[in-house]
């Protein structure tokens, strides 16, 4: 899977995860740019890439993302 | 991911919301600048909680943030530490119930190895959710229908019993607002009945309530009947609730009701009961030979009721209740 791929795959599930239509993909996005990313929806999102990449992400993994594009990233080394 | 930390422009901006949101309500006020001063990141989160809320709403909130401060005391900024921690464990049981979609434990036997016999943890959990009565939307919103619907139904005067009733709030509420002149607290824990021994000392109703050491489960026939009982957040705690329902029906007096709140969707490292939608939970009330007079679906933040049915976001049920 090349890292578009990846990419387009987490915006599908960001889309369905914070019912949004339409997010226009951008490495550095964060939380604060998404209306409906808390604490909360944050855990199923990460969830939700475990389910989609079949992978399991560490709590120290998670507690470092800074923005999507390091989780593209993190997703391309996981699946080698 | 992590979420973005809050800049210091962004965190001033959303005191000064918070500040004139709460105006006029100086207990929630108060409860809220301790909170936001032991954990600034929660602001956010505290802002859309207030948001939702009715003016009504966030007037109940103001009343029960008075008696929960008096409660909290001198430790006032420890329970709100303790609150931080209780949101940290929860989201830990959030990311395994996402993952598992279950509960992490499903017997007594292993709540009570990790959880209840854990003294320093118990602790910190029961402060911790004394404020999530005013800071979450959803207990808040479970406490104003307590209130509100109550107040129609119950007669002044009467007597009620609740089982579980760890800091007390809810009968030192029905006490003082539902006009109930006498309560009766029951638990299987000399522990926490010393705690709500002490919190309605500390609240000058020591003299309006006693206490038992009861299994709801070993209720006998003939034993003593009570206008309201309530079962806050219990339910989902017992490996048999329909069998306890059942048990303690008989416990209701004639022309008397059932009041229940408990959860749907809600990972908490001590709820063995897994409902997922109101309909579970009327279920579970007839099973165990009740006829539910009222139900009203508190969500998380005040999410529509679909969606968070949809995407297993916790969800607290409060329920009127009589014996078939």
């Amino acid at each position: 899977m090349t890292r578009s791929d990846i990419a387009s795959k987490v915006v599908e599930i960001m889309e369905d995860v914070f019912d949004e239509d339409d997010i226009a993909y951008d490495d550095a996005m964060t939380a604060a740019d998404i209306e409906e990313w808390d604490s909360l929806s944050n855990i199923r999102f990460v969830v939700a890439i475990e389910k989609e990449f079949d992978i399991r992400f560490s709590n120290s993994e998670i507690a470092d993302l800074e923005n999507v594009g390091q989780m593209v990233d993190l997703i391309a080394s996981k699946q080698g | 991911m992590n979420l973005p930390g809050q800049t210091r422009e962004r965190e001033n901006q959303l005191m000064s919301t918070l500040e004139e949101m709460l105006a006029g309500r100086p207990h929630l006020a108060k409860l809220t600048h301790l909170v936001t001063e032991a954990w600034p990141e929660h602001a956010d989160y505290l802002e859309k909680s207030f948001d939702v809320r009715t003016p009504a709403l966030l007037d109940t909130s103001d009343s029960v943030a008075e008696v929960v401060l008096r409660l909290a005391g001198d430790h006032a900024g420890q329970t709100a530490q303790d609150y931080r921690w209780l949101c940290d464990v929860i989201r830990e049981e959030e990311l395994n119930f996402a993952r598992t979609d279950a509960y992490r434990y499903s017997t007594f036997a292993e709540t009570n190895a990790h959880v209840y016999s854990d003294d320093e943890f118990m602790q910190r959990y029961m402060h911790g959710l004394l404020l999530s009565h005013v800071l979450w939307y959803m207990h808040a919103s479970s406490l104003h229908f307590f209130l509100g619907r109550l107040a129609a139904r119950v007669k002044p005067g009467g007597k009620m019993m609740e089982v579980g009733s760890g800091h007390g709030l809810l009968i030192y509420l029905a006490l003082t607002r539902l006009g109930l002149e006498e309560a009766v607290a029951w638990d299987i824990s000399p522990v926490s009945l010393d705690q709500t021994r002490a919190a309605l000392d500390q609240l000058g109703m020591g003299e309006r309530a006693r206490y038992a050491i009861q299994d709801m489960h070993q209720i006998e026939a003939g034993s003593e009947q009570f206008d309201l009982i309530i079962l806050s957040h219990l339910l989902e705690h017992l490996e048999a609730p329909v069998d306890a329902l059942q048990k303690i029906r008989h416990a209701v007096a004639k022309g008397g009701y059932l009041f229940v709140n408990v959860p749907l969707n809600a990972p908490m490292p001590d709820h063995i009961q897994l409902l997922s939608d109101p309909d579970d939970a009327v279920k579970m009330l007839e099973d165990g030979g009740f006829r539910v007079l009222e139900i009203a679906s508190h969500t998380t933040q005040a999410a529509s009721l679909p969606r968070a049915l949809k995407r297993k976001i916790a969800v607290t049920c409060s329920i009127i209740a009589e014996p078939r």
